[in-house]
């Protein structure tokens, strides 16, 4: 029977509770940190490649322009679809730097304060939102470059409704389905995360006692 | 080599001294036992990790609290349901004050340290550091140098702590939490 002294002690009580014998052996510990490390390297590879490979891609097709593409006759049109295409090879390059600058966390001593890890998190949530504010800044390019490449194709095809409405009815349908959804989730997203922001602001208010 | 062996074996120290407090802190932080059991391997993998960058300047102890704290606040953080209607020491004392009378208590309530975790959960991650380290047993200048507090302020928060305790403590389990 415990001494009822020290049942009344909430120290003893904390401290005297059962416990589980946890404890990790540094082998565990290696191949676990391996692990992390290895998820962590294939994200920045996938990140890394990714656009290259859409650089690659309007490059590719910016060398074949002249002989594959759609009737384009006119000269005007020819450039600017080359003009569009180049605009895409170089949005693709400059999209692992865009990607690294929004999207990479930056490190936190492991060792921090509170107020250190709470401003840490918090960063980070508003890192993620001005991303998503600015989205449409890093995606103007692509648009920009995308609009040269299917306007002309679009407007050879005007003299021709059938034809017209063939080239650009999946375009504008995808459109369609994709801008609302996009908005709306944007939208969600960004509240999520700015309530987040504001209760993590409330935790950093109680810091400064 | 060296000073991965000196990483090893300051983590085979640290977690033989304060494996049990390790897994006493996630108690305090966690109720599910499984997301429990989780976050005392994260606080352990990020312990082992950061013991690399251990400059003894500070104890190790107050190392593997600043580590584990660290890593379990973001636990909080991270994780909107436990996150949610988290209150302030202040908050939990004046509605103490407040109520007067003594809430109907279940069967867990009735269990000490259950009941202390049960409170630490309800908290904001400052107080739940504190309170942590004051139940740890830790002098207010080490806690100070955990949390990054003034020595004036700890002091103030732990003796609210004492003083909700002592409450709960002498109305023999009838608080809730």
């Amino acid at each position: 029977m415990p001494d009822k002294s020290t049942m009344n002690d909430p120290q003893n009580v904390w401290q005297n509770q059962p416990t589980e014998a946890f404890k990790m052996s540094v082998d565990q510990l290696r191949v676990k940190a391996q692990r992390r490390q290895k998820g962590a390297r294939s994200q920045v590879l996938r990140d890394a490649i990714m656009g290259p490979i859409i650089s690659a891609f309007f490059a590719w097709n910016l060398i074949k322009v002249n002989h594959v593409w759609w009737g384009l006759g006119h000269p005007l049109s020819l450039w600017s679809t080359r003009v569009g295409l180049a605009l895409l090879s170089l949005w693709g390059v400059s999209l692992p730097f865009v990607l690294y600058k929004w999207v990479w966390p930056a490190r936190l001593a492991p060792d921090a304060p509170l107020n250190t890890t709470l401003q840490w998190y918090r960063s980070q949530l508003e890192k993620g939102r001005d991303f998503e504010r600015r989205v449409w800044l890093i995606l103007i390019p692509a648009f920009v470059g995308l609009a040269l490449v299917i306007v002309p194709a679009l407007i050879s095809s005007i003299g021709n409704p059938r034809e017209f409405l063939q080239n650009s009815l999946p375009l504008f349908a995808l459109l369609a389905i994709w801008l609302p959804i996009f908005l709306y989730l944007r939208k969600r997203r960004h509240g999520r995360r700015q309530k987040e922001i504001d209760q993590l602001r409330a935790f950093e208010r109680d810091y400064q006692v | 080599m060296a000073e991965a062996v000196s990483q090893d074996s300051l983590y085979e120290q640290a977690a033989d001294t304060y494996g049990a407090a390790l897994d006493r802190l996630a108690r305090a932080y966690e109720l599910d036992p499984e997301a429990r059991r989780d976050l005392l391997q994260e606080i352990h993998l990020q312990l082992w990790y950061s013991l690399a960058q251990f400059d003894q300047r500070c104890s190790l102890r107050t190392w593997v609290y600043r580590v584990a704290h660290n890593v379990a606040t973001g636990h909080v953080v991270r994780q909107s349901r436990i996150r949610k209607g988290l209150v302030s020491l202040e908050e939990v004392e004046e509605a103490e004050t407040m109520s007067g009378s003594s809430h109907e208590s279940d069967a867990a309530q009735n269990q000490a340290p259950e009941r202390i975790s049960g409170l630490i959960q309800r908290l904001k991650p400052l107080d739940r550091q504190i309170i942590v380290s004051y139940l740890e047993g830790m002098p207010a200048n080490s806690i100070s140098e955990i949390t990054g507090l003034s020595p004036a302020n700890v002091a103030m928060k732990v003796h609210r702590i004492k003083n909700i305790l002592k409450r709960w403590f002498a109305e023999g389990g009838s608080h809730a939490g």
